[in-house]
């Protein structure tokens, strides 16, 4: 099965934790088989081994064996639990401690909404705020502390090959340590029921050696450049004239909405929607004139444009590299 | 002198219900009433189960479009509801109703009239629920309904309003019951049934019962308080106004884990029978079993935060319910072992109910020990809220419920019917029901690790998940003409199946020691119990010893002490009314009106409490 090895699954750890847990899950899933196969084999012979007749009215140590028996099975059961909850805990304190706070944590906000995630680069020595959606680029092998809100209903966080869940709460602020050992595309699926869209509310992960990511931040942090061919510049008018400001911030423009995703660098994320499509530009085209036949019930609304006027905005935003 | 028979009939008219329409909206008789819960119960597991079916048609293959995505959230969340609250627990409680009286030897249970009031607002409650799916406000916020989801910011409709009054409505049901179990069991034993002879499945139902009433406690305040949120806005799970998401979630589970244990251990009671009867011996272990039911249900309330794992409580605390939820799996092994050794030293009758009991071992022991990862922080975190947690729960509530009470079914059929049901038909039942179990639980839980999250109405097609759930969608199938078999087999061997007589198990308590079905006052004379078996009793049925003195020709019978059972004083019940019913129908006017107004209260309370009035009246101008 190809999905064995993918890009969202629990038994192929890309961390140090999820590593742990992975062997955690194997060990777990080895011993519960072996006690399965126990229980189900002393069952089995209590109900087909041969009887003598009348053994039960003349053999008192029926009775006796039984005792013994059940006796020995609670109390290797009781040893047993105890043996589990010490491996848990160990585990448990491994993956804790592993990767707390060092002085080269990435700090990051990841913000929950309906149904899409906010992004924002959090650096003391910056004040200008990166802000993107739906992807989080982090540099291989360092600590990533994620600081989890949502602004409407709960959301979960849960990048199987990186890390357990953890949830996205309006009026709390969660705290997660992730950290990649190697370049790769981890997807984290919305792992909290959130209302009509929660199988469509994807983040993408994306760890990349430090060059890579230095990089990838230093163009997302700066200014949407103004295009230079008209076909886009007619693009951007179409943009600023259109509905799009009310809700979207391009930086370096006039728009300054802000309760959908920022599109400063949309061109270069991998997918539109929270995960829901490709981004090529056909999809970007079908998205912005019918998002609701998409993604049935999300907050964008239909786009109506004459041709001319969505091929021009086409042309502009593919050009937000 | 009169004879024997004319006795019978006495009897029989004192303890009668009116024949006719008229009889069925009043009775109060224990036997009618059960029936009438399980019965209705297996009409909500076929909605919940048609619900199922939808489902995992769409999750057959990735991008399907069966039902829209409102729509099938409204399918899960109305899914998981039914089968909690309207099919598991009240089958489980309706087969007490139906028992528990019959087990210790009376004639019916102390507030019957009660009961039939219970009844009533179960039903309409069950189909007000589904109103709301026909009518477009389905409950979408699954059955859980966490805030602030199912507030009204994030649902305008009215699902969230009509699932909390569905709860409040099972609520009062179940409290009705619970307290009229509790009572009966505790106060109207068959004199000598002292509290180390009761028969299991009654202990069962004695500790279920009042897990029922401390669970159903809190779920009443959450469901209040979310019905408050919404109808005059109080703000007790707003956070942006001083309330807490958080707090409905500690509410909700608090309820929400007992309730699985309100599910299991009338489940356990049944396979203690079962393995009893089965295996041609007495229960070995019935006092450690009694107090592994007992310690199941204390502890059950204990263990809560392990499904708030993610919400990032400090791991200290966690720590405390981590151990919690694996010491809860001992008194489970207890009694695991106990009927293994029963098992063992008994003499197998390879009869269908028995393979239900196998069944239940093979399904649940998987479930138990998944379970047991679950209890663990950092393997939950991983595994919470995805297909793990799916498969896992479903063995545990199949395996672990719905298996002992298919096997129950057909082991009390013949004393609720007089007839025997189809021993072919339950074991293609069986067949079906494990193998459907199987093929559509086991997969999920290797998909839970493959990243498949709950409570997706569809998935990518390059997730790669798509060939295991066409596999779980074959079973979901398998699994429903298994529930179709046996319902079919229930119905038609009311006609066809071979007269069962009295005891046609050759079983130890009891409810074998009557007529099938009993007649309407359950016993000719009240039995006095001298064992745990005392239907095993090497005396003749007719040399037995009995309570004689009790007038026939009115409703009384013995009140016996709680610990020991030995009489105490005699006491009359209550026989058929009318007035359950609108005491019923004024109770769901109110609650139903809440929805819209305050104003339901009042509406509510002036219609059920002159019907209360009316049916409290005493008959004869004094006490009993």
């Amino acid at each position: 099965m190809a999905f064995l090895q993918g890009a969202h699954s629990v038994l192929a750890p890309a961390s140090p934790q999820a590593a742990a847990i992975a062997r955690l899950a194997e060990f777990f899933i080895g011993f519960g088989a072996f006690i399965w196969l126990l229980v189900l084999g002393f069952l089995a012979y209590s109900v087909l081994r041969p009887r003598r007749l009348g053994e039960r009215d003349e053999d008192r140590r029926i009775t006796h064996r039984q005792l013994v028996l059940v006796s020995v099975a609670l109390g290797l059961s009781t040893l047993l639990l105890l043996g589990l909850g010490f491996v848990d805990y160990s585990t448990g304190k491994h993956v804790e401690t592993a990767y707390s706070k060092s002085a080269d944590t990435l700090h990051v906000r990841l913000i929950g909404h309906q149904w899409w995630w906010e992004v924002q680069y959090e650096s003391p020595h910056n004040p200008q705020l990166l802000k993107t959606a739906n992807e989080i680029h982090i540099p291989v092998g360092r600590p990533v502390l994620l600081r989890l809100e949502s602004r409407d209903v709960i959301h979960s966080f849960w990048a199987p090959n990186l890390h357990g869940k953890s949830d996205l709460i309006p009026g709390y602020t969660g705290e997660l340590t992730i950290q990649a050992d190697r370049p790769g595309i981890f997807r984290a699926p919305c792992a909290e029921y959130c209302g009509a869209q929660h199988a469509k509310m994807a983040l993408l992960v994306i760890a990349e050696p430090a060059a890579d990511f230095a990089t990838w931040y230093a163009n997302e942090i700066s200014n949407a450049v103004a295009p230079a061919d008209p076909a886009a510049t007619r693009g951007r008018a179409v943009f600023l004239t259109a509905a799009c400001p009310f809700c979207h911030t391009i930086r370096g423009t006039e728009s300054a909405g802000v309760v959908a995703p920022d599109l400063t660098h949309l061109a270069s994320r991998q997918t539109l929607a929270a995960g829901t499509i490709p981004n090529r530009r056909g999809d970007l085209g079908g998205w912005i004139v019918d998002p609701q036949g998409i993604k049935p019930g999300n907050q964008m609304p239909p786009n109506v444009l004459p041709a001319k006027d969505l091929e021009a905005l086409l042309d502009y935003l593919v050009t937000l590299r | 002198m009169t004879s024997a028979v004319d006795e019978h009939a006495v009897l029989a008219n004192t303890w009668g219900t009116p024949r006719g329409p008229l009889g069925w909206l009043t009775s109060v008789d224990h036997k009618s009433v059960g029936l009438r819960f399980i019965g209705t119960a297996l009409f909500f597991l076929a909605l919940g189960g048609v619900l199922a079916l939808t489902m995992r048609t769409q999750l057959a293959r990735p991008e399907t479009h069966l039902l829209t995505p409102q729509l099938y959230n409204q399918f899960f969340s109305m899914h998981g509801t039914t089968m909690m609250f309207l099919f598991a627990v009240p089958a489980m409680m309706g087969l007490g109703i139906y028992l528990v009286p019959l087990m210790i030897g009376t004639r019916n249970v102390i507030f019957p009239r009660l009961l039939a009031y219970a009844y009533w607002v179960y039903l309409i409650g069950g189909l007000f629920l589904y109103s709301g799916l026909v009518t477009g406000n389905g409950a979408p916020a699954g059955w859980f309904s966490y805030t602030p989801l199912s507030e009204t910011q994030f649902d305008p409709t009215k699902g969230s309003d009509i699932w909390a009054q569905t709860i409040t409505f099972t609520e009062i049901s179940m409290m009705a019951v619970a307290v009229t179990l509790i009572v009966t069991i505790l106060k109207q034993r068959a004199p000598g049934m002292s509290l180390n002879r009761i028969p299991l499945f009654v202990w069962s139902i004695l500790v279920t019962s009042f897990m029922v009433v401390f669970a159903m406690t809190t779920i009443a305040t959450a469901s209040f308080f979310l019905a408050a949120d919404r109808l005059i806005n109080t703000r007790f799970f707003d956070d942006a106004r001083g309330g807490d998401a958080l707090l409905w979630q500690h509410l909700f589970w608090l309820f929400g884990h007992p309730e699985v244990y309100i599910i299991f251990l009338p489940a356990t009671g049944i396979v203690s029978h079962l393995v009893t009867t089965f295996s041609r011996r007495p229960m070995f272990g019935y006092t450690p079993i009694v107090f592994a039911t007992i310690a199941t249900g204390i502890i059950s309330f204990g263990v809560w935060v392990h499904h708030m794992f993610a919400t990032g409580l400090p791991q200290l605390g966690l720590g405390f319910y981590t151990a919690s939820s694996l010491i809860v799996t001992i008194p489970t092994a207890i009694q695991l072992f106990c009927w293994i050794a029963t098992l063992w030293s008994g003499q197998p009758q390879w009869r269908v109910p028995l393979l239900f009991v196998l069944g239940f071992f093979f399904i649940l022991v998987r479930g138990g020990l998944t379970g047991v990862m679950l209890a663990s922080v950092p393997f939950d975190l991983q595994a919470h809220d995805t297909y793990f947690v799916v498969g896992h729960l479903h063995d545990v509530l199949i395996g672990g419920a719905v298996f002992p009470l298919m096997g129950a079914l057909l082991y009390w059929y013949p004393k609720a019917t007089g007839r025997m049901p189809s021993e072919v038909a339950g074991r293609w039942a069986f067949g079906l029901l494990f193998i459907g179990q199987n093929l559509t639980f086991l997969p999920m839980h290797l998909l839970g690790l493959h990243g498949m999250p709950r409570r997706v109405y569809t998935y990518l097609a390059s997730t790669g998940w798509g060939g295991l759930n066409l596999l779980e969608t074959v079973g979901a199938y398998i699994l429903a003409l298994g529930v179709l078999v046996t319902v079919a087999n229930l119905i038609v061997s009311r006609f066809t199946g071979p007269r069962a007589g009295n005891d046609p198990w050759g079983a130890d308590t009891l409810e074998w020691a009557t007529t099938s079905p009993p007649p309407p006052g359950n016993f000719a004379e009240i039995p006095v119990v001298m064992s745990r078996d005392p239907n095993w009793d090497p005396a003749r049925p007719e040399d037995r010893p009995v309570v004689t003195g009790l007038p026939l020709d009115r409703r009384e019978l013995l009140f016996t002490s709680a610990l020991d059972a030995t009489p105490v004083r005699r006491i009359e019940l209550p026989g058929p009314t009318i007035w359950s019913l609108p005491a019923a129908l004024g109770t769901a006017v109110g609650l139903i009106m809440l929805i819209f107004t305050p104003w339901g209260l009042v509406v509510g309370t002036l219609l059920a409490v002159p019907p209360l009035v009316v049916w409290a009246w005493p008959k004869h101008g004094g006490s009993a």
